[in-house]
């Protein structure tokens, strides 16, 4: 069984990791831990293994460190076998933890952003084992492109 | 209106359709910056409880949002027309201008509807019941996103404890 953490803060990026969730969370072959910035939202979809973290982002320092600390003791505790993100700025963090911690790293960055990887994107990029994005203008050599979501 | 950030622009709008607009009924989510109060015919959110999302969401004819892909999924999921405004990053609305570039990308789709103004905004209101309805259409091939991600995830050599 695959230990995996799957990030996305509330908002849109939670909203594509749980149209894509079925991809990784797979009965019998992993075993998921949710991480979001909003209480009850994991419960909406029947989730009942998670953690909710602070939702820090580039103009937000006080949280962006509760959620970086949060985050460290997360991956230190469920020592995942795999990393997954869509977004923001908690799977910049978890992604870097994770690997730290010889995780394998995925980013399948938001179909948000069509003319540029997003800064997130960007700021993970050297940890990440696999990056994906959703157009296919955007995909070159280590950017991998497979459709989008929608 | 978005999770992490208010959006007064379009808040205003709305406020001043409703009010033209007595017999319908909408509900408004706006951010820290409001209590949960109902004003005539608004009743308005500091925020929704994901559940009071879902329901709502099921309950109503049309979502007006701001162009960000949360909205969009949600009229996706619960087959609603969308009216959707890019939040522009020169008035403060965003971190950056990644909205408009959104809008652009997906303005075409059935039922997903850009608002530039708010004159197109009270005009595809008044005509609602022309909207066509969002429909989420992913691409059934063999090679697609979510396949690369499970055999990515099944293929991963993991170090084992």
């Amino acid at each position: 069984m695959k230990r995996i953490l799957a990030l996305a803060s509330a908002g849109g990026h939670w909203s594509e990791l749980m149209l894509m969730r079925h991809a990784f969370d797979i009965e019998g072959a992993t075993e998921v831990c949710y991480i979001t910035t909003l209480d009850s939202l994991p419960e909406q979809y029947g989730i009942e293994t998670f953690k909710i973290v602070r939702d820090g982002n580039k103009k937000n320092w006080i949280n962006l460190f509760s959620s970086i600390w949060s985050l460290l003791f997360i991956a230190l505790k469920y020592r995942p076998n795999i990393v997954i993100s869509t977004g923001a700025a908690i799977g910049v963090i978890g992604i870097y933890f994770g690997k730290a911690l010889g995780a394998k790293t995925i980013w399948v960055d938001s179909i948000a952003n069509p003319q540029k990887l997003s800064l997130s994107c960007r700021l993970c990029k050297p940890a990440c084992d696999e990056v994906y994005t959703q157009w296919e203008r955007l995909a070159d050599g280590d950017v991998k492109y497979f459709g989008a979501l929608f | 209106m978005g999770t992490q950030l208010p959006f007064p622009r379009l808040r205003g709008m709305m406020e001043l359709w409703a009010s033209e607009n007595k017999d319908v009924d909408i509900i408004i989510q706006c951010g820290s910056l409001t209590n949960n109060v109902k004003q005539d015919n608004i009743q308005f959110y500091s925020f929704l409880t994901p559940s009071d999302y879902k329901k709502i969401a099921i309950e109503c004819e049309i979502i007006v949002g701001h162009f960000g892909t949360g909205t969009m999924i949600t009229a996706f999921e619960y087959e609603k027309a969308a009216l959707l405004m890019p939040r522009k990053f020169i008035l403060g609305e965003h971190r950056n201008n990644h909205q408009e570039l959104t809008a652009r990308e997906f303005c075409n789709r059935k039922g997903i509807y850009q608002v530039t103004s708010q004159k197109d905004l009270f005009n595809k209101l008044n005509y609602r019941s022309d909207l066509g309805k969002a429909e989420l259409s992913v691409v059934e091939t063999e090679n697609n996103l979510m396949n690369a991600l499970r055999k990515s995830v099944l293929n991963m050599d993991v170090c084992k404890e």
